[in-house]
């Protein structure tokens, strides 16, 4: 008003933040490991959407892949084997400002983290949740995980597995309140980045499956897919993750899908014959505990204190 | 006043019938030649002594249905609520709407509280009686008049019983901290004082909670910072926590030191701290303060509104001393506010000292954000518009200018002119308009409004509330004519001014949007499109004929209800004249034309005998500067706008010639279309014809015969692509494949950087060859850094296979035969 009013000068100066502001230790996985790729992929997209990395915080588990917070210069979390979800879900909670990315492996998320897996997906708050599935424990060498294929050797099977293999993606879908599931892999990096972006732009959990290759105990394991792009199903939709015309080239096989379908989703994401990536279902309106945690926060411990006297008052006798 | 607008005024009591004087406008009896120079001198100069005056019985023609005047529909008195709510939006509401809806609300059935709902009309009245004397405390005059209707009425029995539980249930209803306001004339005033204390209140307890939320995160990085500082570090656990009394903290403490690892504030940031808690604190402690201010003259009557201090100033110092006492209070404010951006801007982590120490320093109220400037007790300067409108104007445009959200309340009457002329007995000329000099200023709030239009006015407050910006609130007051009361009471007086256009009532709101339009709102007047109101009148012609007469209501009309004014009017004689002209009709003349006119309006006697009355030139004068800015006022607020009619013909006009042309080049094209198949149909007929003549057996040619017989004469269909355009089409297709064949080998090494997953196998390979580009994706650096051999190796253990090595750039490395051999898979 008037021109007269200076508040801008008690502005901080907005800040550009590069992709070294997200780049913490350097990475300690094996050279030729997939997780370089997705934590490029999460660096980029913070850059470019120029997240304050004091308002980020990355939240893992235990295993290879969930040493990401150690390498990413954001606030970071390392919990405890399996519990990467209930942590982020408890900070989420008390601090909605902040973006959450959970990094969890096959083994910490759908073995020994199965329960918090269903129930984080059924809370559905507002992160991003990158399943990185190499197929096997790898940090403790090379034990089988409930993504190994059946027959493949590990030191816990060494004769071969003997079960079928869990199917992260489809499982997910089955849970209540799902409101986004996708599958993409760490070596199509224009794939990864564009289906990540997808999902930090919705609002709610979203589950990425990433088939990542682990270059010293699966070697080989994804050979057939990144090697013969033909034996993936890209998914399609205006709706679903967009890439560039001339990358999606590379993949013969193409099918429209509505994100919206979970029917078809549900048959997608355990096809016959070939692996469907892309975005398997996505649904925006789906309840989100944010909206009901987050009641009362900022209230000081003398209006929580009122506050808790008002409720007990009610049930008082007189 | 109008059908097709709010109706303000009430009709009730059902006056005399209206009667036209025998001499009808359309009896052509011409005037004495004498009569009419007589009347011409008295138009042009009415000082000269007549009798022929209007009786004080006289009213408007057009007013004739609100003679006996009936207050049932006037929203005053209203119920305020000023401790009640915590919007910030004074709870007001007429009493007769309250009384209505609690009622509704605890007998809803129609037989329910039938004698309360029976005799609501007479509990309103004494109600208003009662509340005649302003700032009665609603619940209290409430009781007194619901024991005197039941005195009244006198019922025993289940009657009374029901009556007084109604009654008791109304008084239980109504809120302890009512306030009746009567229409009197500082009504307004006091509407405004109230609200701005009720809105200061709210946002000062929203202030005091964003100070103790403050303060607590404040306190609390304090304690973090006391926890890593040897000596003030407590231990902290709860003995009765999960180890319970088992648990030895302080041995915990001591093993694993106090403060390994911690870092501690800087002591000048924790000193900072601790001063802006200071404030913070202070600010808690002591009671909130939003008393209101009423800067008045020393001879206006005081106010005494609980909760609000009033300063005498005289009117040429009023607008100063009201600056004087808002700075005042914004510095002692400006050392809270300051202290919350500092306290906000430490708890956040942004705070720059070498950026904010300076300017903090320097702190006042341009830099208060809205809702500080809210929360600063409201400081209103009251003044009449006569007083202010000579030498309080100068520091009043001073203050606009200021950006002072100070609040001027300006009360106007409305036959006035407050130009310092003798406001009883001259309508004035060219009047000065308070409101309108507001909207010159341009970022200020004007609400011109009216007494009688609590609605209107409260309105034009909530939207003062709203930018933190000064305020010009122009009200006309409840009048009481220089005579004394108004005939018609005040509630019909006071809207009387406002459809007279007297007093337009408007909004100009900056905050509005960033179009004069939506700034700008003159809707609340009776007919806002129109010059003038018009009223239907029914009455009867000398011989008993029912009539209708269309009678707009001039600032004329509204004249002849002051008592000083009506040395302006003259009873016509009962004769007929061209001369005699309908006022409205001589003010659209030429003023060549309406020299020669006589204006008058119609008036009617208690007895309801018509008489055309003859309006001064002074008077018409006045008209036509009201109408003037009547006119003004709409083009600003968009009715009736010469420029967009001007525009909209004109871009009508347009649309119409664009669509004659192109309806004109369709037919010409149609027709050279038609032509055109029509010469083409006979050359091919000639061409076939002459082919079948020449070559065609008898067979063919009945066939042909029988086929042309049958055709239509042109055909439309879309034709085929030739073979010769498809293999056009197809080439461009076929020229890139034999491209891509032919593509050679790329001379140079380069990587597919979009493909590259970041596994940093080719950099740990050679890190100056390799590097990563913005992206963090790999990109080829300098490639004289390394070998050849590097390239394929890198090539060859790349998952992503995006590293082609091209050809060897330096022919004397070893081993190159077999390195390009090896390079090939990946070229």
């Amino acid at each position: 008003m008037l021109s007269l009013k200076t508040d801008w000068s008690l502005d901080v100066p907005p800040k550009y933040y590069t992709l070294e502001d997200y780049q913490g230790g350097e990475a300690r996985w094996c050279t030729g490991c997939g997780d370089h790729g997705v934590l490029t992929a999460v660096q980029r997209i913070c850059r470019d959407e120029q997240l304050a990395p004091e308002k980020t915080v990355c939240v893992s588990g235990i295993g290879c892949s969930s040493r990401f917070p150690h390498y990413m210069k954001t606030y970071g979390f390392h919990g405890l084997h399996g519990r990467a979800l209930p942590v982020a879900c408890g900070v989420k909670a008390r601090r909605p400002d902040l973006h959450v990315w959970v990094a969890t492996g096959d083994g910490d998320c759908c073995s020994i983290g199965a329960g918090h897996w269903v129930h984080a997906v059924r809370y559905n708050m507002d992160m991003v949740v990158m399943l990185f599935d190499n197929n096997i424990y790898g940090l403790t060498k090379m034990q089988s995980s409930p993504t190994t294929p059946m027959g493949f050797k590990t030191n816990t099977h060494p004769r071969g597995v003997v079960i079928p293999a869990l199917n992260p993606a489809s499982t997910t879908l089955a849970f209540a309140n799902v409101s986004f599931v996708a599958r993409t892999m760490d070596w199509n990096p224009v794939h990864l980045h564009a289906t990540l972006h997808k999902a930090f732009k919705h609002r709610g959990l979203s589950f990425v499956h990433i088939m990542q290759r682990c270059p010293h105990f699966t070697p080989g394991m994804y050979d057939g897919l990144q090697h013969d792009p033909s034996n993936l199903l890209l998914l399609e939709h205006e709706n679903g993750v967009q890439i560039d015309p001339n990358v999606a080239k590379i993949f013969p096989n193409r099918v429209a899908h509505d994100p919206s379908d979970i029917g078809q989703a549900h048959a997608l994401s355990h096809h016959e014959t070939l692996v469907a990536i892309g975005l398997l279902f996505h649904d925006p309106n789906r309840a989100v505990y944010d909206d009901f945690v987050q009641q009362g926060i900022g209230s000081t411990a003398t209006e929580k204190l009122e506050g808790l006297n008002r409720a007990f008052d009610e049930f008082a006798i007189s | 006043m109008e059908a097709t607008t709010d109706q303000p005024l009430t009709e009730a009591n059902t006056p005399p019938t209206p009667t036209l004087p025998p001499d009808a406008p359309n009896d052509n009896a011409p005037a004495d030649a004498d009569l009419l120079r007589s009347l011409h001198a008295w138009h042009v100069s009415p000082t000269s002594d007549t009798t022929d005056h209007p009786a004080a019985d006289t009213l408007p023609a057009a007013l004739h249905a609100f003679r006996k005047p009936d207050d049932s529909d006037c929203p005053h008195p209203l119920l305020v609520s000023p401790e009640s709510g915590d919007s910030g939006e004074l709870p007001c509401l007429p009493l007769a709407d309250w009384l209505k809806s609690r009622i509704n609300a605890f007998a809803p059935e129609e037989g329910d509280a039938r004698i309360l709902k029976d005799n609501l009309v007479r509990l309103e009245q004494l109600v208003r009686v009662a509340a005649e004397t302003p700032g009665r405390n609603a619940a209290a005059t409430l009781l007194a008049a619901g024991q005197e209707l039941e005195t009244e009425l006198g019922l025993n029995g289940a009657d009374a019983l029901q009556l007084h539980e109604g009654l008791a249930r109304l008084q239980a209803d109504c809120p302890k901290d009512g306030l009746l306001l009567p229409l009197r004339e500082d009504t307004p005033v006091r509407l405004l004082v109230l609200a701005l204390s009720h809105a200061a209140r709210a946002r000062q307890i929203a202030l005091t909670q964003r100070v103790s939320r403050l303060a607590g995160q404040l306190r609390e990085l304090i304690r973090v910072d006391d926890s890593k500082t040897p000596g003030k570090r407590q231990t902290g656990f709860d003995p009765a926590g999960m180890q319970g009394g088992r648990f030895n903290a302080d041995a915990l403490d001591k093993l694993l030191g106090p403060a390994r690892g911690a870092v501690t504030m800087p002591p000048e940031k924790r000193k900072r701290l601790e001063q802006v808690l200071e404030i913070l604190d202070h600010h808690l402690s002591a009671a909130p303060r939003a008393q209101a201010t009423v800067v008045r003259s020393p001879d206006s009557p005081a106010l005494t509104i609980p909760g609000a201090a009033e300063v005498e100033a005289g009117s040429d110092a009023l607008c100063e001393k009201a600056i004087e006492i808002f700075d005042s209070q914004a510095a002692d404010h400006a050392r809270l506010f300051g202290a919350m951006r500092v306290g906000s801007l430490e708890a956040e982590g942004s705070y720059i000292p070498e950026r904010h120490d300076a300017l903090l320093g320097t702190f006042e109220w341009k830099s208060f954000d809205e809702g500080e400037l809210l929360a600063l007790p409201p400081v209103v300067a009251h003044e009449s518009a006569e007083k202010l409108a000579g030498a309080g104007m100068a520091p009043l445009s001073r203050l606009m200018q200021s950006g002072r959200p100070i609040h001027t309340f300006v009360s106007v009457r409305p036959a006035a002119a407050p130009d310092g002329s003798d406001s009883a007995t001259d309508p004035g000329g060219v009047r000065f308009e308070i409101g309108y000099l507001g909207v010159s200023h341009r970022e200020t709030t004007v609400n011109q409004s009216s007494a009688a239009r609590p609605e209107h006015f409260l309105l034009g407050v909530k939207q003062s509330l709203a930018g933190g910006r000064p305020a010009l609130h122009v009200v006309a007051s409840a009048s009481q004519t220089d005579g004394g009361p108004s005939p018609l009471g005040s509630p019909v007086h006071s809207n009387a001014a406002v459809a007279s256009r007297a007093h337009p009532l408007f909004h100009f709101n900056p905050e509005g949007g960033a179009t004069w339009a939506r700034r700008f709102d003159l809707d609340a007047n009776p007919a806002p499109n129109a010059a003038w109101p018009v009223v239907e009148l029914d009455c009867l012609d000398a011989a008993g004929a029912a009539k209708t007469l269309s009678l707009p209501f001039t600032f004329a009309d509204f004249c002849l209800l002051e008592e000083g004014l009506r040395g302006h009017f003259r009873v016509l004689p009962a004769v007929a004249d061209a001369h005699f002209t309908p006022l409205p009709e001589v003010l659209d003349l030429p003023p060549e034309e309406a020299a020669e006119r006589l204006p008058f309006i119609w008036g009617i006697a208690s007895d309801g005998a018509m008489r055309r009355l003859l309006v001064s030139r002074p008077l018409l004068q006045a008209c036509r500067d009201r109408r003037n800015f009547w006119r003004t006022l709409q083009e600003l607020g968009g009715a009736d706008n010469e420029h967009v009619t001007a525009a909209v013909q004109r871009e009508r006009d347009q649309l119409q010639a664009k669509h004659a042309a192109e309806l004109e080049q369709l037919a010409q094209k149609a027709a050279a279309d038609i032509e055109a198949a029509r010469k083409d149909s006979v050359r091919g007929a000639m061409a076939r014809l002459s082919e079948l003549l020449l070559n065609g057996t008898p067979e063919t040619l009945r066939a042909t015969a029988l086929s042309l017989a049958n055709s239509t004469p042109i055909e439309t269909t879309a034709s085929e692509p030739t073979p010769e355009t498809a293999s056009e089409e197809v080439a461009p297709d076929a020229g890139e494949a034999a491209e891509e064949e032919a593509a050679p080998e790329p001379a140079a090494a380069y990587i597919d950087s979009h493909l590259c997953t970041s596994c940093n196998d080719c950099i740990n390979l050679n890190s100056r060859l390799f590097v990563y580009n913005a992206d963090k994706q790999a990109t080829i650096g300098d490639i004289s850094a390394g070998t050849f051999a590097q390239l394929v190796k890198a090539a060859q253990k790349c998952p992503s296979r995006c590293i082609h090595p091209g050809k060897p750039h330096n022919p004397d490395e070893p081993n190159l035969e077999k390195l390009v051999a090896q390079a090939k898979p990946y070229q």
